[in-house]
């Protein structure tokens, strides 16, 4: 809206909170990447509740910032990849509620259009997960490292040529 | 995917990079099918022998995609269609906030500061005129000396003094330019001898900028162009670090930037209609406004947001005529918002209609035509006992006016010598008794007057005290409804016209049929709209006309709020032409600011001038009734 100050709703500063808490959950085995996870994750969900991007984004940043620290100190990839769902569900949730915000003020019932977003990411988040986390359970151990190279090539490639 | 690369940046990058992105992406698509096969049957991938080194390159060349992209990211920004603002559409202003804006803006150029400390000069002159204790005629040499005022700043605007260097040094400091200070101290120190309260807000009030709402058609929001930076980032750790978690937690980001990408093509497929509740309220009352929205199409709507299209002048008492929702084919979800208006009739306009498709990647924006109920009119008629001081000019029927014509009556009037004809009962007995010979009493004659209620409704009209307030358009309609019906119940003749581009003319008439129909115009006519009018008020086109329909009896109650000098000019004309005036004028000037002070100062100036032209006057304040505000003006007069 052209209201200067833009209040999410509760409902996405709470989802946004349950997300990247669960992001710093996961990577309790890790210390050191828990803590900057629980720092980014504390701006992320200012930012939402302030209805800033710019703040939710650096809190986004660095909880990006924990997962690879988590990764690096060998975190399971289980854990991982719920962290990773956990930090950009949070991200996710959070811009959902401040574009709704934006466009229709914080006085307008709103929630249903967070919720069912929200929903959408999860389902599909946890269904990505579960196809790489599968195929990873199926196939660990020995295997070529020319398999790798076509994985990680053939993704890069297809993540650069994407526009979203 | 490259229809969907709407973005300005990506389009000039052209046809080339179209082509690599393809080609990238082909590639990519075999790579991973490559992948997936090794992995199948690994034997096949035995005979290959690869260097560990190529898996460092590529982690390091995947870092520096992610790098760029990431640098592509910070410099754009996530696209949201900008809403109209239905909640504070006002189209009434505050007086003197056209001379606060002159103010903000004198320090740009020479020229610009010359004209304002011209058109300051002027009107404080003017002012200083009636506030200024002395002869009127010698207000310029008073002005000149510096003798009027204190406050040296004050009389600097007119001595031309030079300025002293502390006061450039101080200007400076403060960022307020001299000339400015000047004026602001000047208008303090007249509105001090003028007994008004001077108390600046920290701030002139500036007029926000509104963006415009954004154009119908699809727009990309850019919501996930971040994903790829972040999963570049993560898988090319993962390589460079041998961590397998980084590099699934990439792919898992792959699996959301595909669906961010395979987002369909939103949908408008609804109907919108709306019910107004009640739709001819009385003024001020709350009206609620429900809006049922359904979704007539195949297609689950994920996300559409809604902003009801409401009128300007409407303010918004409860809840938001904007609503976020979701709705599956064939469902059906409403809404309710309370407005209020203070009177006239008021039109919906089109919903503006935003929706988005599920990953959020593009949104949809259209202006929707709503079934149902569209205008709501406030109704004016309101009984009210009151009684109207009037001039004393009347018709030849019979009514309530006293006249200084003597004839039959209540009260007395003179006595004259007995003529033949002269009815009994107005023969002065007791005087004939006496011997005195016979006369006859005399009595003013009681006649009804016509009376024709003049609204000024010219684009200057159309001001408040302050944001919030009614208009002075607004409160004048309806203190014309309340006249209007009085004097009729008092057998008067009441007419109706309009100070305004839109023409408007009720001639004269009486009785109950008259009442509802004058009622119906104060409701209903665009000359009486909540919106003041485009066009200027062309005095020599549209006074002549009013004048010509004016019969020779009549007088005219005008309802101004004396914002310029043009309606005192009208005024004059009209009383010249032999129709006495009692002008109503609601009080519309604020304060707080140092134009909405000169501008207080300069309405008072007016009124005392219409005062001196024989005109009768009733300042109405804004938290004073009407009845209130006619008693007191009429003890003054009698």
């Amino acid at each position: 809206m052209m209201d200067e100050e833009i209040r999410p709703p509760r409902v996405g500063v709470l989802m946004t909170g349950g997300a990247v808490t669960v992001a710093t959950l996961a990577m309790a085995l890790v210390p050191s990447a828990a803590v900057v996870a629980m720092i980014g994750g504390v701006i992320a969900v200012v930012g939402t509740a302030r209805g800033s991007r710019v703040i939710l984004g650096i809190g986004t940043v660095c909880q990006i910032g924990a997962v690879v620290l988590a990764g690096a100190a060998a975190l399971p990839p289980g854990l991982l990849l719920v962290g990773v769902l956990g930090v950009v569900l949070g991200w996710d949730v959070g811009e959902q509620s401040i574009n709704v915000t934006e466009q229709l003020g914080a006085g307008a019932t709103m929630v249903r259009s967070i919720v069912v977003h929200a929903a959408a990411t999860t389902l599909v988040g946890a269904v990505a997960m579960a196809i790489v986390y599968g195929t990873f359970l199926a196939s660990s151990g020995g295997q070529p490292l020319v398999a790798l190279v076509a994985f990680l090539g053939g993704g890069g490639l297809v993540l650069l040529a994407m526009r979203a | 995917m490259r229809e969907r690369s709407r973005r300005p940046d990506e389009e000039t990058e052209g046809a080339a990079a179209v082509g690599l992105g393809r080609f990238l992406s082909v590639l990519g698509v075999f790579a991973v099918a490559a992948g997936f096969l090794l992995l199948v049957s690994p034997d096949l991938g035995e005979s290959l022998s690869v260097q560990y080194i190529v898996v460092l390159a590529i982690g390091g060349l995947l870092l520096l995609f992610a790098a760029r992209r990431w640098f592509k990211r910070l410099t754009s920004s996530i696209d949201t269609a900008e809403t109209p603002p239905v909640e504070r559409r006002t189209t009434v202003s505050v007086p003197g906030d056209g001379f606060d804006k002159l103010l903000v803006d004198t320090a740009s150029n020479a020229m610009g500061r010359l004209q304002v400390k011209a058109t300051a000069r002027e009107r404080i002159r003017a002012v200083a005129e009636v506030v200024v204790s002395g002869d009127p005629e010698d207000i310029d040499d008073q002005l000149a000396a510096g003798t009027w005022s204190d406050d040296p700043d004050a009389n600097a605007l007119f001595s031309n003094g030079t300025a002293s260097v502390r006061d450039r040094v101080s200007s400076f400091v403060s960022g307020t330019s001299i000339l400015k200070r000047r004026v602001v101290s000047a208008i303090e120190a007249l509105a001090r001898l003028a007994d008004e309260d001077v108390e600046w807000e920290a701030e002139p009030v500036v007029p926000e900028v509104t963006q415009e709402p954004a154009e119908e058609g699809d727009h990309a929001t850019g919501r996930w162009n971040g994903l790829t930076a972040v999963a570049l980032t993560v898988v090319g750790f993962g390589v460079l670090l041998a961590r397998p978690g980084l590099v699934l937690s990439g792919a898992v980001l792959s699996g959301l930037g595909a669906y961010a990408v395979a987002g369909s093509s939103p949908s408008t497929a609804v109907r919108i209609s709306r019910e107004i509740q009640p739709a001819a309220p009385r003024p001020g009352e709350p009206v609620d406004v429900t809006v049922e929205v359904e979704n007539i199409g195949e297609q689950f709507l994920p996300d559409l947001r809604i902003v009801d299209g409401v009128p300007a002048d409407l303010t918004i008492e409860a809840d938001s005529p904007r609503h976020g929702t979701a709705l599956r084919p064939g469902a059906t979800m409403e809404y309710t918002y309370t407005v209020r208006g203070i009177r006239g009739s008021h039109t919906f306009e089109d919903a503006f209609l935003v929706s988005r498709n599920l990953p959020g990647t593009l949104e949809r924006v259209e202006e929707f035509g709503v079934d149902g109920d569209r205008t709501v009119t406030y109704d004016v008629s309101s009984a009210l006992d009151l009684s109207v001081p009037l001039r004393k000019q009347a018709s030849m029927h019979v009514g309530r006016v006293l006249t200084d014509s003597a004839g039959s009556g209540l009260e007395f009037h003179s006595v004259r010598e007995y003529r033949s004809g002269d009815p009994l009962t107005r023969i002065d007995w007791s005087r004939a008794a006496r011997g005195e010979g016979l006369a006859t009493l005399q009595f003013h004659e009681e006649r009804a007057a016509t009376v024709v209620l003049l609204i000024d409704a010219r684009k200057e009209a159309y001001v408040a005290n302050d944001d919030d307030s009614p208009s002075a358009v607004d409160r004048s309609v309806l203190a014309a409804a309340k006249l209007a019906s009085a004097l009729l119940a008092a057998d008067d003749r009441v007419g109706l016209a309009a100070l305004s581009p839109r023409q408007c003319w009720l001639a004269p008439g009486a009785g109950h049929t008259h009442l509802a129909r004058l009622q119906d115009v104060l409701a209903t006519d665009g000359a009486f709209a909540p919106s003041p009018p485009t066009l200027p008020y062309y005095q020599r086109i549209n006074l002549p006309a009013l004048r010509k329909r004016l019969s020779s009896d009549s007088q005219l109650v005008v309802f101004s709020p004396l914002v310029d000098d043009e309606v005192i000019d009208i005024v004059r004309q009209l009383q010249a032409s032999g129709h006495p005036v009692t002008i109503i004028s609601p009080d519309a000037s604020g304060s707080g600011t140092p134009g909405r002070t000169l501008a207080r100062l300069e309405r008072r100036k007016r009124l005392s001038e219409l005062r001196g032209a024989n005109v009768r006057v009733v300042d109405w304040d804004a938290d004073e009734s009407l009845a209130l505000a006619l008693t007191n003006a009429g003890r003054r007069w009698s």
